[in-house]
C-alpha cells in the first residue's frame, strides 16, 4: 500500500491488537489482585506504569484492558451496523414513502444524542459490558442507514442497476446481488471511523458513572474515568489509559482515511 | 477598595481597643463559640485549626462576598419541606430554632431562641420553654411564643399530599402528622412562654428540634406568600420567589437561580449582636457536580470554601496551599450489611442466606482490613468504628469489635463447615452516588471484594444505581450483602438504632438485616420512651451489647468528610454532621 | 419551497407524537423512582409507595399518558417531581447556557476549521496538511473530559489567565436577566462584566468545539479539494482569476454545502458533547440538567426536554435544507 499515513494506522492497530492477544502471556501481575498499601505509587522499575488506587499494576492493566476495549468497540459497530444497514437497505431499496418514512424516525433518532440513549439503555437493562456495546451500537444504527440509503438511492440509477432490471431482476434480487455489494464500501470506511468513536463514546459512559459490570476487570475507558479525579495528584493513572485510547483511534481514523483514499476514485492523484 | 480601607481601619481600632485592654470586638479564638458554654472548650479545641489561624491573621474584617460550593442544589426555600443536606446547609444560617448545637459539636444542645434549655415534667411529657426576648424576623415583625405556636401547627395541620410528602422529618420525629402526631398540642400562654405537650414521653425530642427543618418563620411572610399552596410548583414560597425562608438568623435570603446558586446577605439587626456575620454576602454555588472541577475551581479562586472535596484530593489541595476541614467528630457510619433472610423483589417467600449463621458473620467481619480502606479512601479522615454508633453520638458505648485476622476469618468460616459452593456470594454497591461515609463505593468495594477473598469467599460484584432502587432494595432487603450507611439526622442513638437499622417494623424486624433478635426491639421501644437521658442511655448500650454478640452488620467506618478552603477565609468551624454557621468567618483582604 | 416547509412541518408532527410515546414507556420501565430520589436514604416502603399516589404514578399508563399530552397541548410541559420547578420556567435558566456554550464551541469550529481545512487542501499531503490532520486526529479522540479537566488545570490553576468554572464570577453580581451570561453582561454595560462573561466561555467553547473542529476542518479539506479539481475552477484559473478570486467565489460557495450538512449534524453531537462540557465546567445548562433528571427518574422532565430537543432537532435540519436552497441555486425545492 502506498498510502503512508493509512500503513502507519494498520501498524498501530496490529500492535494493540497483538497486545491484547498476549496479554496473559506478557503481563508481570495479575491484573484484578493489588495490595491496598502499594497504591497510588507512580511509576518505578517494579510497576512501569504505576500502581492504582486499590494497589494494582498499571501497565498489566492497560494490557488487558486492549482486549475489552478493543472488543467493545468492534461489537458495538457491529450492533450498529447490522440494525443501521437493516433499515438502511429497506429506506433505500424501497424508496418513496417507505424512506421517506423510515428517514423522518431516523432523524429523530439522530435528534436524540447518542449519550442520552446510552444512558436510557444503560438504566434500562442495568450496567454490564453486553448494555454497553448494544447502548454505543445503536446509536450508531441511524448515521449508518442514512449512509447506506444515500448511498443506494444513488446507485440505483447507476447504468449496471438499470441493466439488470431490463433484464428482468426483481427488485430483491437488484437489491442484494447489485446494489449493496457496491455501497457497503462507504460502509466499509464510516464503520472502521465508527471504532474510533466507539472507544471514546463508551469512555465517555463511563465518565458518567454507566462503567460494564464488574470493575476489578481492566477496561480503558473505566481507567481513565476512574482516574479523572487524580489529574494532579497521578497523573501518569490518566496519561496510560487515555494514550491507549488516543492512539488506538488514531489508529483507526488513519486506516479509515486511507481506506476511503484508496477506494474513492475522485481523490486518485 | 473602599472595603479593604474600611476593613484596616476596624482592625486598627479593633487592635488599639484590645490593647487598650477593652474589648469592643470579641478576640479572635473567642469567636466561633455562639454562647459561653461549659463546651466552649471543646468546642475551640475542636475548631483550633481554624482558631489558631485567625490568630495569627487578626482580628475579624467585616465585609466581603463569600463564594462556596456547595454539594448540589437546593429542593425548596421552605426549611420545613427539606430533608436534603444543601437545603438544609443554606437553611441553617438563615433560620433558627428554640434549640441548636454548639459550633463544632453534633449534640451539644444549647438553646438559641429559647432563653434557656426547657422545664421538663416528671412525666416527661410537658417541655415548658422560656422564649428570648427582643427578637425580629427578617420581615421587621416580632418573635414570640404565637410565632413558635404558629408554625408547630402548621406543620401538624400539613395535609396529604406534596406538603406531608415533602415534610419528611416532622412525620419521622412525631410520628405523623394531625392526630397522628405525637405532640398532642402547642400552647402560647404569654408572649415569652411556649408548652408542648406530648403522648408519650419522646427523649429524642430536644436534639431533634436543632434541625434547621424546625426553624422558627415569620407567620406574617409565610401566610402573605400562601407558602401552603400546592402544587409545589406554584407555591411562589417554596420556589425563592418573593419572600422566602423568613427567619431570625443572622444572614437573609436573597434569591436562588435554580441550579446556579443561592445567595444570602448579612442581617445587620442580628439579635444575638456579639455574633453579627462579618460577610456582607455568601454565594453558594450549586452547580459543581464534579470533585475534580471542585478543586480545580478553588486552586483557582472560582470559589473560595468547598462543603466537601473528596478525600482523593486532599494531598493535592494541602500542596496548594489550600485549608482543610477537620469535622472532628463523626455523625455517620459506613456499614457491609448482611442480610439473613433475603426478601424476593417478586413478593415471593423469603430466603434464609448463610448469613443467618453466626459464624459466617463473625468471618466476615474479620476478614475487612478497616484502616486499609480508611489509608487509601478517606485520606485518613476517618475512624474504624468501635461501636454502631460514631463516638460522640448520645447513649454510644464503645464495644470489643472483632479485629482484622485473615486467620481467625478463615477459622471462623471453617467452624461454619460450609461447601465452596455457599461460598460464592454476591457484594452489592452502588453507583452514580458519593456519600459521606462512602464517597468512592466502587473502590470500597473492590477491596472488601479483595479482603472476603482472602478468607476463603469468592466474590462476585454487583451494583444497581443509586438512585435506580438501590436505596429501596437495600431497606427492603433484596440483598444478600451489600455496603450500605447512614448520615445522622441528629446525634443521637435512637437515629442510627431504631429509626435507620433495628427498628422492628409491623412486627417484624428490619427487612435490611432480617435479624430476629425481639429483645433488642423491646430495649429499644423503652429507651424510646424513657423519661431521663440517663434512663435511656444505659437502654441504649443494652443493645449495643446485644449487637456486638451477635454481629447483624459489619460496621466500617466513621467518616468526618473534608472540606477545603482558600488561605484567605477565616473563622470557619466544621462539624461532623456539618451544620455550620457562617457567622464566623470573615475574609482577608 | 412553501410547501416544502409545510410538508416537513406536517411530517413531524406524528414523529414527534410516537417518539413521545416510545419515550413515555421508555422511562416508565426504569427500574428505580422518583420517590427514591425525593426521600433519599430515608425511602422506606410505606413514605415511597405515599409519594407515588400522590404524583400519581399508581394510576394505569393509558390514564398517566393521556393526562400528560392533554397538559402538553395546552402549553404545560409538566414540573420536575423531585423539587417541584415547572419544566418551563427551569428550562427558561438554563437552555441559555447550553445555547451559549454551543453557539461558542461552532463559532470556535468552524471560525478556526474552515481556514485550516482551506490551507491544508491548498498542498494536499504536504507537510502543513499533515499536520492539521494529526491536530484534528487528536480534536476527535481526546475525550472532552480529559481535555477540559487538562484546559483548566494549565490555564486557570497553573498560569491563572482564565477562570475555572462557571459563566460568571459571582462575585460581580450581575443579575440575570435573561439568562446569557454575556447578554446579561452587556446589559450592565460594566466593562470588566463583560470581559468576565466572555473569558467564562472559552475554555468550554474549546473542549466542547474540538470535535467539531475536527470534523469542520476535514470536511472543509475534503470539499475544498473535490471542487478544485472540478472544471468549472479549472477554467476559471485557466481564465487568468488569481488563486483568491477562485477560492473565495468558486470554491468556497460549493465547499460551504457539506459544512451546512456536518454542522446541522452535529447539533445533536453537540448537546451530547454539552453533556460532558457542562459537567467539567459546572456550566447550568439543560446538558447536566437532563442527565441528572434521569437519574433521579424525572419521568416528565426527560420527556418534555427530548421532546424539546427533537423539536429543535428538527427545525435546525430544515433550515440547513432550506440553507442549501439559497447557498447552490441548481439546488430547487418543490
Amino acid at each position: 500500500m502506498r498510502n503512508g499515513p493509512a500503513l502507519v494506522g494498520a501498524v498501530c492497530i496490529a500492535i494493540f491488537v497483538t497486545a491484547a492477544v498476549l496479554a496473559p502471556y506478557i503481563a508481570p501481575y495479575d491484573p484484578t489482585i493489588g495490595v491496598l498499601a502499594d497504591g497510588k505509587h507512580g511509576p518505578s522499575l517494579a510497576h512501569l506504569m504505576g500502581t492504582d488506587l486499590l494497589g494494582r499494576d498499571e501497565f498489566t492493566r492497560v494490557l488487558y484492558g486492549a482486549r475489552i476495549s478493543l472488543v467493545v468497540g468492534v461489537v458495538a459497530v457491529i450492533i450498529g451496523l447490522t440494525f443501521g444497514c437493516v433499515v438502511g437497505a429497506i429506506a433505500g431499496g424501497a424508496g418513496g414513502k417507505v424512506d421517506a418514512v423510515l428517514m423522518r424516525v431516523t432523524d429523530v433518532l439522530l435528534a436524540v444524542p447518542g449519550i442520552l440513549l446510552a444512558i436510557g439503555i444503560v438504566a434500562w437493562l442495568g450496567h454490564g459490558q453486553v448494555q454497553i456495546m448494544l447502548a454505543v451500537g445503536i446509536s450508531y444504527a441511524p448515521i449508518f442507514a442514512r449512509l447506506l440509503r444515500g448511498t443506494l438511492l444513488s446507485l440505483r440509477e447507476a447504468d449496471f442497476a438499470t441493466a439488470a432490471r431490463a433484464e428482468g431482476a426483481t427488485p430483491a434480487r437488484v437489491l442484494l446481488r447489485h446494489l449493496m455489494p457496491n455501497a457497503l464500501t462507504p460502509l466499509i470506511v464510516q464503520a472502521t471511523l465508527a471504532l474510533a468513536t466507539a472507544i471514546i463514546d463508551v469512555a465517555g459512559l463511563g465518565f458518567l458513572g454507566l462503567g460494564p459490570g464488574d470493575p476489578r476487570v481492566a477496561e480503558w475507558g473505566e481507567m481513565l474515568t476512574d482516574s479523572a479525579r487524580f489529574l494532579q495528584s497521578a497523573p501518569y493513572l490518566i496519561f496510560f489509559p487515555g494514550a491507549a485510547i488516543v492512539l488506538s483511534a488514531i489508529g483507526f481514523n488513519l486506516l479509515g482515511d486511507g481506506l476511503r483514499e484508496a477506494i474513492d476514485p475522485r481523490l486518485k492523484r | 477598595m473602599l472595603r479593604a480601607r474600611t476593613g484596616s481601619l476596624i482592625a486598627a481600632a479593633a487592635i488599639v481597643f484590645a490593647a487598650c485592654g477593652g474589648s469592643a470586638t470579641p478576640s479572635p479564638s473567642a469567636a466561633p463559640s455562639q454562647q459561653a458554654s461549659p463546651s466552649a472548650a471543646a468546642a475551640s479545641a475542636a475548631a483550633s485549626p481554624s482558631a489558631a489561624a485567625s490568630a495569627a491573621a487578626g482580628a475579624p474584617v467585616d465585609g466581603g462576598t463569600l463564594v462556596v460550593g456547595l454539594d448540589g442544589d437546593m429542593v425548596y426555600a421552605d426549611p420545613s419541606l427539606v430533608s436534603d443536606g444543601n437545603s438544609l446547609y443554606v437553611a441553617n444560617q438563615v433560620v433558627e430554632g428554640l434549640v441548636g448545637l454548639t459550633p463544632g459539636t453534633i449534640g451539644d444542645v444549647i438553646p438559641v431562641l429559647a432563653a434557656s434549655m426547657p422545664t421538663i415534667s416528671a412525666d416527661g411529657k410537658t417541655y415548658t420553654f422560656t422564649l428570648r426576648t427582643g427578637i425580629k424576623f427578617h420581615d421587621g415583625t416580632d418573635f414570640n411564643a404565637a410565632a413558635v405556636k404558629f408554625n408547630y401547627d402548621r406543620w401538624k395541620a400539613f395535609p396529604k399530599g406534596d406538603l406531608q410528602d415533602n415534610a419528611y422529618y416532622y412525620g419521622a420525629v412525631f410520628g405523623g402528622f394531625g392526630d397522628a402526631s405525637n405532640l398532642a398540642s402547642v400552647d402560647a400562654p404569654d408572649a415569652t412562654t411556649v408548652v408542648f405537650n406530648f403522648k408519650t414521653p419522646q427523649s429524642n425530642f430536644l436534639v431533634s428540634q436543632t434541625l434547621a427543618v424546625f426553624g422558627i418563620q415569620s407567620p406574617t411572610a409565610l401566610q402573605k406568600d400562601k407558602a401552603d399552596t400546592t402544587p409545589l410548583k406554584d407555591n411562589k414560597y417554596a420556589q425563592g420567589q418573593g419572600e422566602s425562608m423568613v427567619g431570625t438568623g443572622p444572614f437573609m435570603f436573597k434569591e436562588w437561580v435554580t441550579g446556579d446558586h443561592v445567595t444570602v446577605v448579612k442581617n445587620p439587626s442580628y439579635w444575638d449582636t456579639a455574633h453579627v456575620a462579618h460577610l456582607d454576602q455568601i454565594t453558594f454555588q450549586a452547580n459543581l457536580k464534579d470533585s475534580t472541577a471542585k478543586l480545580q475551581a478553588l486552586q483557582a479562586g472560582g470559589i473560595d470554601l468547598a462543603e466537601t472535596i473528596s478525600p482523593a484530593d486532599v494531598a493535592t489541595a494541602k500542596s496548594s496551599g489550600l485549608q482543610i476541614v477537620d469535622r472532628g467528630q463523626s455523625c455517620n457510619t459506613g456499614y457491609l450489611g448482611m442480610n439473613q433472610s433475603l426478601q424476593s423483589t417478586s413478593g415471593g417467600a423469603a430466603t434464609p442466606t448463610i448469613y443467618a449463621n453466626k459464624d459466617v458473620r463473625f468471618a466476615v467481619a474479620e476478614a475487612l482490613n478497616k484502616q486499609g480502606y480508611i489509608d487509601a479512601f478517606y485520606a485518613g479522615a476517618a475512624k474504624a468504628p468501635q461501636s454502631w454508633l460514631p463516638a460522640g453520638t448520645t447513649g454510644y458505648k464503645a464495644e470489643n469489635m472483632p479485629a482484622y485476622d485473615v486467620n481467625a476469618a478463615k477459622a471462623s468460616l471453617a467452624k461454619a463447615g460450609l461447601s465452596a459452593d455457599k461460598l460464592k456470594i454476591d457484594l452489592y454497591y452502588p453507583s452514580n452516588v458519593v456519600r459521606p461515609y462512602m464517597p468512592d463505593p466502587k473502590s470500597l468495594a473492590q477491596a472488601i471484594a479483595g479482603d472476603l477473598q482472602a478468607a476463603g469467599f469468592t466474590v462476585a460484584l454487583k451494583t444497581e444505581d443509586w438512585h435506580g432502587g438501590y436505596v429501596s432494595h437495600a431497606t427492603g432487603g433484596n440483598f444478600p450483602l451489600f455496603l450500605f450507611g447512614w448520615t445522622c439526622d441528629w446525634a443521637g442513638a435512637d437515629n442510627f438504632l431504631y429509626t435507620a437499622w433495628f427498628g422492628w417494623q409491623n412486627g417484624k424486624p428490619n427487612l435490611q438485616f432480617g435479624w430476629a433478635n425481639p429483645q433488642v426491639n423491646t430495649l429499644m421501644t423503652q429507651a424510646l420512651q424513657a423519661t431521663s437521658p440517663d434512663a435511656a442511655n444505659a437502654l441504649w448500650g443494652q443493645v449495643q451489647d446485644l449487637a456486638v454478640q451477635d454481629m447483624p452488620t459489619v460496621p466500617i467506618v466513621n467518616s468526618t468528610p473534608p472540606g477545603a478552603y482558600v488561605s484567605k477565609v477565616h473563622g470557619f468551624v466544621g462539624a461532623g454532621n456539618q451544620t455550620e454557621l457562617f457567622n464566623s468567618v470573615w475574609i482577608q483582604p | 419551497m412553501l410547501r416544502f416547509i409545510v410538508r416537513r412541518v406536517i411530517g413531524a408532527i406524528p414523529v414527534l407524537f410516537g417518539l413521545s410515546i416510545i419515550l413515555f414507556l421508555f422511562l416508565r420501565l426504569l427500574p428505580g423512582d422518583p420517590a427514591e430520589a425525593i426521600l433519599g436514604q430515608h425511602a422506606t416502603p410505606e413514605l415511597t409507595a405515599q409519594i407515588r399516589t400522590t404524583l400519581g404514578l399508581d394510576q394505569p399508563l393509558y390514564v398517566q399518558y393521556v393526562n400528560y399530552l392533554v397538559r402538553l397541548l395546552h402549553g404545560d410541559f409538566g414540573s420536575s417531581f423531585v423539587d417541584g420547578k415547572s419544566v418551563a420556567d427551569t428550562f427558561i435558566v438554563r437552555f441559555p447556557g447550553t445555547i451559549e456554550l454551543t453557539v461558542g464551541a461552532l463559532i470556535f469550529a468552524v471560525g478556526l476549521g474552515i481556514p485550516l481545512g482551506r490551507l491544508a487542501a491548498r498542498h494536499p499531503n504536504g507537510w502543513v496538511d499533515g499536520i492539521v490532520t494529526v491536530v484534528s486526529l487528536f480534536g476527535i479522540s481526546i475525550p472532552i473530559f480529559v481535555l477540559g479537566y487538562t484546559l483548566v488545570f494549565v490555564f486557570g490553576v497553573q498560569l491563572h489567565w482564565l477562570p475555572a468554572l462557571g459563566q460568571s464570577d459571582p462575585r460581580l453580581g450581575i443579575p440575570q436577566v435573561t439568562h446569557f451570561a454575556i447578554i446579561d453582561a452587556l446589559l450592565t454595560g460594566r466593562p470588566n462584566a463583560i470581559i468576565d462573561s466572555f473569558s467564562h466561555l472559552i475554555l468550554p467553547s474549546i473542549a466542547l468545539g474540538s470535535i467539531p473542529l475536527a470534523i469542520v476542518t476535514r470536511i472543509t479539506r475534503a470539499s475544498v479539494i473535490d471542487v478544485a479539481n472540478e472544471d468549472y475552477v479549472r477554467t476559471a484559473r485557466a481564465k487568468g482569476l488569481t488563486e483568491r478570486r477562485v477560492d473565495d467565489r468558486h470554491i468556497m460557495r460549493n465547499a460551504w454545502l457539506p459544512v451546512a450538512t456536518v454542522i446541522g449534524l452535529q447539533v445533536g453531537g453537540l448537546l451530547a458533547g454539552a453533556v460532558l462540557t457542562e459537567t467539567v465546567f459546572s456550566w447550568n445548562g439543560v446538558g447536566s440538567w437532563v442527565v441528572s433528571a434521569i437519574q433521579n427518574h424525572d419521568y416528565i422532565v426527560v420527556q418534555s426536554l427530548i421532546l424539546i430537543f427533537a423539536t429543535i432537532f428538527l427545525v435546525v435540519n430544515l433550515i440547513v435544507d432550506i440553507s442549501y436552497a439559497f447557498l447552490n441555486p441548481r439546488i430547487r425545492y418543490s
